[in-house]
């Protein structure tokens, strides 16, 4: 078991607020019996990182942000595999709303966002050279 | 071009630990790295940065191509 650091703290507190607003949205949209299970899901997520977090293991490192070099290497990967099938699933997305003749705006937006962040993320990091 | 083999260089650190008696967790904590990238290191399944290769080099009082000899190299699929 490793302690809480300060670092530790951030990411958990980030779910937290946006769970949170997740939870404040569906009030606003849907009334509190729809909300309160978004916000018990939001606390149990951030809870079960926090607890992720203090574990003596590459995931605990990971999630407690206390990572060395090979442990960043490893979350580098992982984050390049998420965005990988996060951009499959939006192509399918849009193939399937394309079918159902449904909006196909917001797969648009995300494949958009996700390809300038591409161009933007090697412009930043060639220069680097990391 | 990025190579498609998988290196593995040998190295003395797994040697040069227990002759000093210490544990993984010991030597983890005088290299700043964790327990698992000890281990890693050791089995040959990491190949440290070149900064932590020269701090692990530095630890043990041994020049880097003694501590990660580059002869031993193993390749494969």
């Amino acid at each position: 078991m490793k302690r809480l650091s300060r670092g530790h703290l951030q990411v958990p507190a980030v779910m937290l607020v946006l769970g949170t607003g997740l939870a404040a949205a569906v009030l606003v949209g849907q009334g509190w019996r729809a909300a309160i299970p978004v916000e018990i899901v939001a606390v149990i997520a951030t809870l079960g990182y926090l607890l992720l977090g203090v574990l003596d293991t590459d995931i605990g490192a990971i999630y407690g942000s206390r990572t060395d070099e090979r442990q960043q290497m490893i979350r580098l990967r992982a984050q390049a595999l998420t965005a990988e099938i996060t951009a499959l699933a939006v192509v399918i997305g849009y193939m399937v709303q394309v079918a159902r003749r449904a909006p196909t705006w917001p797969f648009a937006i995300i494949a958009l966002v996700a390809a300038v962040s591409f161009v933007a993320g090697v412009a930043i990091y060639r220069a680097h050279d990391i | 071009m990025m190579s498609s083999y998988l290196y593995i260089v040998r190295n003395r650190v797994r040697e040069q630990r227990v002759q000093r008696g210490l544990s993984q967790a010991e030597l983890a904590g005088a290299l700043d790295v964790s327990r698992q990238t000890v281990i890693s290191i050791e089995s040959g399944r990491y190949l440290p940065s070149l900064p932590l290769a020269f701090r692990i080099s530095r630890f043990f009082g041994m020049t880097v191509d003694k501590m990660f000899d580059p002869d031993d190299e193993v390749t494969g699929a």
